[in-house]
């Protein structure tokens, strides 16, 4: 910036020589008529008459021209010791720092709204990615609903082969006992044809003895009532035995019937258990998918945010920038307010130059013009 | 527990803004708006390390560094300056008030978190 000198004259202005100019050269014209009226016509009383005449109108055309040039605006003269234009500096610093401070200020809120947007945007994002993972964490995660519906799955199917297995042991069991059964009244029925023959035997022989096996031969009939009774209840024995093995295998039947079909109704809700929890599997993989894309995007999302919060970062500069120019411009008015210390402005530019913080302004009064800030990286750990 | 990050600058968009960088990365963070602010902010909450501003109104960023260097709680509270200054003088008297690291503006928010988590964990 070139330094201003106080009270240096500005360069006087034209007009002042035309004004004048106006009024004498009609005047001139006027004398020089005058004269050769006099001269051409002699000194009759006519002749000085008509030169006077003339010599009048001239003065009158030149004072009129002269106050008619003297009216108009062009003509005005500057003063001499440069009060006014001090003045108007002045007032015009005051108008600048104050346009200055506005847009600041207005530029100043409008990036911390665009900041605090920005801030909400990315929150809302990042809420959005993290309740999709959530979501998806609750279906297919450790715990997750579709592990819940499999384990069921799996203990349901678990509890169809212990009825199986019941079942068959239960009919294992039951068959065991009724061969059991028949086996005994087949001895029973056994032993009663066996004591049937020894008394047919010892009736023989008790005949045969004669008389003299008289006790005998009442042994051998008694052996042969025992033997018709023992035979009666065996027949009985058999008879209930094959009752209670109809029974018991009946029992076992419609056992094995409920068994199997609610073995049968199990597998039909395994089978609708399996197609929702396949149907699941497959939505949760889309779910999934869907997620991942999510996620991607997030991740350039948040490079687009690193660049953009670099960015943001402009408006501190420029306002860094525009408040030093405002304290320069109150600075300067001050000086010049007071008269303008030449001492203080020939060391205008290293007084201005302490309140600059950033490399653009040092750039600036260098004369290297800075067409943006700098994308600085630098780091330093002391 | 998440660590506690005092930033320090007469600007509020750029509070926000690092604001935004510290938050995304699970750290709480408290604004003050010049070093006045910042003291009396520190007098009442546990900070873990501070962000600082050099040219402030009220209290400048050098400033506020050596006057909380007098604070018994924050003799050796690791404070970052981050400035648009750029002269090397004004590093130096950053280095000499003991501040721990001098990050020229605009920064990069992964160049911000990295300093922050070194000089915490130190």
């Amino acid at each position: 910036m070139a330094p201003i000198h106080a009270g240096a004259a500005p360069p006087l202005d034209t007009g002042r020589t035309n004004v004048s100019g106006l009024f004498w050269y009609p005047v001139a014209l006027g004398v020089a008529g005058a004269s050769q009226i006099v001269l051409l016509g002699g000194v009759s009383f006519l002749d000085i008459g008509c030169a006077s005449a003339f010599l009048a109108a001239a003065l009158i055309v030149g004072r009129r021209l002269s106050r008619y040039a003297a009216s108009s605006p062009s003509s005005v003269p500057l003063p001499d010791d440069g009060v006014e234009f001090k003045a108007v500096c002045v007032r015009s610093f005051d108008v600048w720092s104050r346009q200055i401070d506005t847009s600041r200020a207005s530029a100043n809120e409008a990036v911390l709204r665009l900041t605090q947007l920005f801030e909400g945007t990315v929150g809302k994002l990042d809420a959005a990615l993290e309740a999709a993972r959530a979501t998806l964490s609750e279906i297919k995660g450790e715990g997750g609903v579709l592990g819940e519906v499999r384990r069921g799955d799996d203990e349901l199917r678990r509890a169809m082969a212990e009825m199986a297995l019941a079942q068959r042991r239960r009919e294992e069991t039951v068959g065991e006992h009724t061969r059991g059964l028949r086996d005994m009244a087949a001895d029973v029925q056994s032993i009663a044809m066996q004591i049937r023959l020894l008394s047919f035997n010892a009736a023989v022989e008790a005949a045969r003895a004669g008389d003299a096996a008289g006790g005998f031969a009442v042994v051998a009939s008694e052996m042969r009532q025992l033997a018709l009774i023992s035979g009666e209840t065996g027949a009985g024995m058999v008879k209930k035995v094959e009752v209670i093995n109809a029974a018991l295998e009946t029992f076992v039947r419609e056992r094995k019937s409920a068994t199997d079909s609610g073995v049968h109704s199990m597998e039909g809700v395994d089978a609708v258990i399996r197609a929702v929890t396949e149907r699941f599997a497959r939505l949760a993989t889309v779910l999934s998918e869907a997620v991942r894309v999510l996620e991607a995007k997030a991740a350039e999302v948040h490079g687009d945010v690193s660049e953009a919060l670099v960015s943001m970062q402009f408006q501190d500069r420029v306002s860094q920038i525009q408040q030093h120019v405002v304290g320069g411009l109150g600075a300067l008015r001050d000086c010049l307010e007071r008269g303008g210390d030449p001492a203080a402005l020939r060391d205008w530019e290293s007084r201005m130059s302490r309140e600059f913080s950033t490399a653009e302004e040092f750039e600036n009064l260098r004369g290297r013009r800075r067409a943006a800030a700098p994308r600085s990286n630098e780091l330093t750990f002391f | 527990m998440a660590k506690r990050i005092l930033v320090i600058d007469d600007s509020p968009s750029l509070r926000q803004v690092v604001g935004i960088a510290l938050g995304r990365a699970g750290y709480e963070v408290v604004q003050a708006e010049n070093g006045r602010d910042a003291l009396a902010k520190l007098d009442g909450e546990r900070v873990h390390l501070a962000i600082c501003d050099v040219n402030m109104p009220e209290m400048d960023g050098i400033t506020f560094v050596r006057e909380a260097r007098k604070l018994a709680a924050y003799r050796f509270l690791p404070i970052i300056m981050l400035t648009t200054e750029s002269r090397e003088s004004r590093k130096q008297e950053g280095q000499a008030a003991g501040a721990k690291a001098w990050v020229v503006k605009p920064f990069q928010p992964e160049q911000i978190l990295m300093a922050v988590s070194k000089l915490i964990a130190a």
